[in-house]
C-alpha cells in the first residue's frame, strides 16, 4: 500500500482535476441563473469525491476545505438553503481556491498557511449556516488501533451483560449472528451462551428464520457506543441489552421506532452520458500511431508491386486488396481519434482567467464558450493552452473597455470574449473574438515607428499594420499591467501556433472588436504536405507554409545586390533559394520547367524555393529524425512516401536560415542531411 | 473469495483493488450502480459500494441486490464520507450488512472483508 501511494496520488490528483472542471461547470451554470437539481448534485458530487480522496491520501489540507465547500453544497442540494448569485460566485472562488490547494499538493509544495481560510470564511459567511468538522479526518495513522476508529477508549476494564434477542426476520436481511459474536469476541474476554428455547421442531424449521438468541458477559475497555455500533446493522431486527454486569437492574434497550424512509436513494437524472474510461500511456499510444502509418505504408507498397497480371489471374485479390486499403485508412483514422481529445479541457480553464481578468482590471466581461466538443490532437491541447490565454489576456486588457466607456459608446456594459472551435474540413479553426475598441491602426503605425520595425516612408496597408503586432518587440500597452504587456508579446504565440503547423490571422474594426483565427492541422503526427522533386530526391513542403507557386517564373527574376538573387511578385522582391544548391544535389534544375514555391517563414516573411517538379499533395506520417540523429537544421523530420522512399520534410524558416551565407554550417549539414537519408533509408 | 467493488473515483477503485488484491482477493471492479448490476454475478462473494453515485446510486444498488433472492444474503458493504444517521438507517433498512467511513484504513478494511466472509 505505501509502496503505490505515490501512484495513487497521481491518479487522484488527475481525477481531481476533472473534479474542478465538473465543479466549475456546475456552478458557473447556477451562477448564470440555472436552477436544476442537476447542476447541484453534480458539484455536491465532485466536492464529495475530492474530499473522499485527499482524506484517503493523507492531503490532509484539502479535506477540512472541501468538507466546507461540501456542507454547504449539501445544504443548498438539500434546500435548506437557497442557491443564490453571491452564493454561486462564492462558491466558484471557493473551487479556484480548491484548485491551488490540488495544485500545490500534486507539486508538493506547501502553501502559507492561512492561505484558504478567508475564502473558507466567505463562503460559509455568504451560505450562513455553521460546519460541523466531525468526520473531517485524513487517513488514521497505520499504527492506531483499527477496530477503533473513533479513538474512544475507556481505561476501565468493565463487565458488561449483553442480552441478544434476534427478530425472526434478522437472517433474512443478511445479517449473520456468528459476525457480530465474533466482533464482540475481539473487544475482549466474552462469554457466551445461546438460549435454544425458541427453536421449533426440525419438521417446522424454516431455515432464512432466526430462533436462536443468545447472553453474553463481556470483559472489556470498549465503550458502550462502540460495542452498540457492533450491532448497528441489527437494531432494527433485535431485541438488544447492554447493562454493567454487576448492576442489578437491567435496562432494556429497543430498536429506536421512527418511520421509515418511503423511498431509497435519490433520483439523480442523468445530465451528461456517462463515458467509460481507460488511462492509457501517451507512448502506447503514439507507438499505436506509428505501426498504423507503417501499415498505410507497407500496404501501399504491397499495392504497387502488385502487377496487372497479377490481378487478372487473381480477380479477388484486387478486390481483398482494396478491402485492406478501407481497413488500414479506418485503423489509421481511428488510432489518431484516441489522441484525440475535446478541446474542452482548454476552454474550460478560461473562466476562471476571466474572472481574475475582471477583479484585476475592474472591467464587466462575459465569456463565450462555443463548440468545446471539438476534438483536437492531444500534444495540440497542451501547446495551445498558453497562446490561447495570453490573447484572452490580450483581449481582456487591451480589447475590451471599461463600463463607462462602452456605455458611453453606445454599447452594453459588459464585454463579450467568444472563443470559439469548429473543425473545417482537415483542420481546426480556434476564433477568439472580442467586441472591444479594435486595433487602432494609427497608434499600432506611430508604435512600429518607435520601436523601428518600419520606416516612416513604408506605406502600409491595414492588414499589414495589424500584422505588425506579431513582430518581436511590439506592444501597444500604454502601461505594463499586471495582466499583458509583461514581454512575452503575439511574436511568441504566433511562433507557438506556427510551430504547431498553424496559422493565425487577425481581423478588426476600430470601435468594433477584434477577431484573432488560428488555423491548426488535425493532427501532429500526420502532415499535409506537398512533394516536391529536386534533381533525384524527393522533399515534402508543408502546404501549411506554401502560399504559392509559380512557373515560368525567370523572367521576373533578379540577382540584387547585396541581396543575391530575388524573384519580383506583384511587386515585392522575395529571396530566391534553390534547394538544389543548399542540399547540394547534383543534375537538378537544368530545365527551364523549374518551379518556385513561395512560402511564408516566420516573422510574416516570405521566400521563394526553387524546385524541379512538383510531384503532389500527400499526407505523410511524420517520423522524427532527433531520436536518431541530431536535429538536422533545414529538415523537421522525414516520412516514407508510398512508393518506399524516405523523403525528408523541409521547415522552409530554416531553409532560408541556413541559405544566410553561412556558408560553412551550410555545406556540413547538407552533408549530414545526406547521410541521414541513408540511415533513414 | 470474489469481491464487487462500486466507486466512481478512479482513483478510489484502484486502491480497493490493490489493497484487497494484495490480500489475495479477486477484485471486480464497477464505476457506478449501473455498471455493478451488470458485473454483479452468482460468484461474488461479497460487495463494496460507495453511496453517492450518478446513475444508479449505491442505495438502489443496493436494493436491487435484495430483490434478487439469488443475492439476498450476499455480504454488502457501505464505503463512504457519509456519517448522516438518517443515511445509515435508510441503507440499514435496504439491508446493508456494515458501513465504513472513507478515510479506511487499509488493514480494516481487509480485516472486516474477511470476518464477513467466513
Amino acid at each position: 500500500m505505501i509502496g503505490k501511494l505515490e501512484k495513487f496520488k497521481t491518479m487522484f490528483l488527475d481525477e481531481c482535476e476533472e473534479h474542478v472542471r465538473t465543479l466549475e461547470k456546475s456552478l458557473t451554470a447556477l451562477k448564470n441563473g440555472a436552477r436544476g437539481q442537476d447542476w447541484v448534485d453534480n458539484a455536491f458530487r465532485a466536492v464529495h469525491s475530492v474530499k473522499g480522496g485527499a482524506g484517503m491520501l493523507g492531503f490532509s489540507r484539502i479535506v477540512p476545505f472541501a468538507h466546507t465547500l461540501e456542507a454547504v453544497l449539501d445544504a443548498a442540494r438539500l434546500k435548506r438553503i437557497p442557491i443564490t448569485d453571491q452564493l454561486a460566485s462564492a462558491a466558484l472562488r471557493a473551487v479556484d481556491c480548491l484548485s491551488d490547494l490540488v495544485i500545490a499538493a500534486g507539486k508538493g509544495v506547501d502553501l502559507p498557511s492561512g492561505f484558504e481560510s478567508s475564502q473558507s470564511a466567505a463562503l460559509v459567511n455568504v451560505a450562513g449556516i455553521s460546519i460541523t468538522t466531525s468526520n473531517v479526518a485524513a487517513m488514521p495513522d497505520a499504527s492506531s488501533n483499527a477496530d477503533d476508529p473513533q479513538g474512544e477508549k475507556l481505561q476501565i476494564s468493565r463487565m458488561l451483560d449483553i442480552s441478544f434477542r434476534p427478530h425472526v426476520g434478522l437472517l433474512r436481511r443478511a445479517n449473520d449472528p456468528l459476525f457480530i459474536l465474533r466482533q464482540l469476541a475481539e473487544m475482549g474476554a466474552v462469554k457466551v451462551s445461546a438460549d435454544c428455547s425458541g427453536l421449533p421442531p426440525l419438521a417446522d424449521m424454516n431455515p432464512t428464520d432466526a430462533y436462536l438468541s443468545w447472553n453474553l458477559t463481556l470483559q472489556t475497555k470498549a465503550a458502550e457506543q462502540a460495542i452498540r455500533s457492533v450491532f448497528e446493522f441489527v437494531e432494527d431486527d433485535c431485541a438488544l441489552s447492554i447493562a454493567p454486569a454487576a448492576g442489578a437492574e437491567i435496562q432494556a434497550v429497543t430498536a429506536i421506532a421512527e418511520p421509515a424512509i418511503a423511498n431509497g436513494g435519490p433520483d439523480y437524472v442523468l445530465s451528461e452520458p456517462v463515458l467509460s474510461t481507460i488511462r492509457v500511456d501517451l507512448d502506447r499510444i503514439d507507438r499505436l500511431v506509428n505501426l498504423s502509418g507503417e501499415i498505410a505504408i507497407s500496404q501501399a507498397l504491397v499495392a504497387q508491386l502488385i502487377d496487372q497480371s497479377l490481378f487478372n489471374a487473381h480477380p479477388r485479390l484486387f478486390q481483398e486488396l482494396s478491402q485492406l486499403l478501407t481497413h488500414t485508412q479506418n485503423l489509421q483514422d481511428s488510432v489518431m481519434a484516441i489522441r484525440a481529445q475535446p478541446i474542452r479541457t482548454i476552454f474550460e480553464r478560461m473562466p476562471r482567467l476571466v474572472r481574475e481578468l475582471c477583479d484585476v482590471t475592474g472591467k464587466s466581461i462575459v465569456l463565450r464558450l462555443v463548440g468545446e466538443a471539438t476534438e483536437i490532437d492531444k500534444t495540440m491541447i497542451e501547446q495551445l493552452s498558453d497562446p490561447i490565454m495570453h490573447m484572452i489576456r490580450n483581449a481582456a486588457d487591451h480589447g475590451i473597455e471599461n463600463s463607462e466607456e462602452r456605455i458611453a459608446r453606445g454599447k452594453p456594459a459588459d464585454g463579450i470574449i467568444t472563443l470559439r472551435a469548429e473543425q473545417r474540413g482537415s483542420r481546426i479553426v480556434i476564433e477568439i473574438e472580442d467586441d472591444g475598441r479594435g486595433i487602432d491602426r494609427e497608434k499600432v503605425r506611430q508604435r512600429a515607428l518607435e520601436c523601428n520595425l518600419v520606416s516612416a516612408d513604408e506605406n502600409l496597408g491595414a492588414e499589414e499594420i495589424d500584422h505588425l503586432i506579431f513582430l518581436p518587440g511590439f506592444t501597444t500597452a500604454e502601461r505594463v499591467s499586471d495582466i499583458s504587456g509583461r514581454g512575452v508579446g503575439m511574436d511568441v504565440v504566433k511562433r507557438n501556433i506556427q510551430r504547431l503547423g498553424g496559422r493565425i490571422a487577425i481581423r478588426s474594426e476600430l470601435g468594433r472588436g477584434t477577431r484573432m483565427t488560428l488555423t491548426l492541422p488535425l493532427t501532429l503526427a500526420v502532415l499535409e504536405g506537398m512533394v516536391v522533386r529536386s534533381g533525384g530526391e524527393s522533399y515534402v513542403i508543408p502546404i501549411g507554409s506554401i502560399v504559392e507557386c509559380r512557373n515560368s517564373w525567370s523572367k521576373d527574376s533578379d540577382a540584387l545586390p547585396g541581396l543575391g538573387e530575388v524573384l519580383n511578385v506583384r511587386g515585392t522582391n522575395l529571396r530566391l533559394l534553390h534547394l538544389s544548391r543548399i542540399f547540394n544535389i547534383g543534375g537538378a534544375e537544368t530545365d527551364s520547367q523549374s518551379i518556385a514555391v513561395i512560402a511564408e517563414i516566420e516573422g510574416g516573411h516570405q521566400i521563394a524555393l526553387v524546385v524541379d517538379e512538383i510531384v503532389g499533395q500527400q499526407q505523410v506520417v511524420i517520423k522524427s529524425l532527433a531520436d536518431n540523429f541530431e536535429a538536422v537544421p533545414g529538415v523537421a523530420g522525414a516520412t516514407i512516401l508510398g512508393d518506399g522512399r524516405v523523403a525528408l520534410i523541409l521547415d522552409p524558416t530554416e531553409i532560408a536560415r541556413l541559405a544566410s551565407g553561412r556558408g560553412a554550417s551550410v555545406r556540413q549539414s547538407m552533408d549530414f542531411g545526406n547521410q541521414t537519408r541513408r540511415n533513414v533509408a | 473469495m470474489k469481491i464487487l467493488a462500486v466507486d466512481d473515483s478512479p482513483t478510489m477503485l484502484e486502491i480497493l483493488s490493490s489493497t484487497l488484491g494484495e490480500a489475495g482477493h479477486a477484485v471486480v471492479e464497477a464505476g457506478n450502480g449501473a455498471e455493478a448490476m451488470k458485473n454483479m454475478t452468482d460468484d461474488v462473494d461479497l460487495i463494496i459500494s460507495d453511496l453517492n453515485m450518478v446513475v444508479v446510486s449505491g442505495l438502489q444498488f443496493l436494493q436491487n441486490v435484495r430483490s434478487n433472492p439469488e443475492y439476498m444474503a450476499k455480504p454488502f458493504v457501505f464505503l463512504t464520507t457519509e456519517s448522516d444517521e438518517e443515511l445509515k438507517r435508510a441503507a440499514r433498512e435496504a439491508g446493508a450488512t456494515a458501513w465504513i467511513l472513507k478515510p479506511f484504513e487499509p488493514r480494516a478494511l481487509i480485516k472486516l472483508v474477511e470476518r464477513l466472509a467466513q
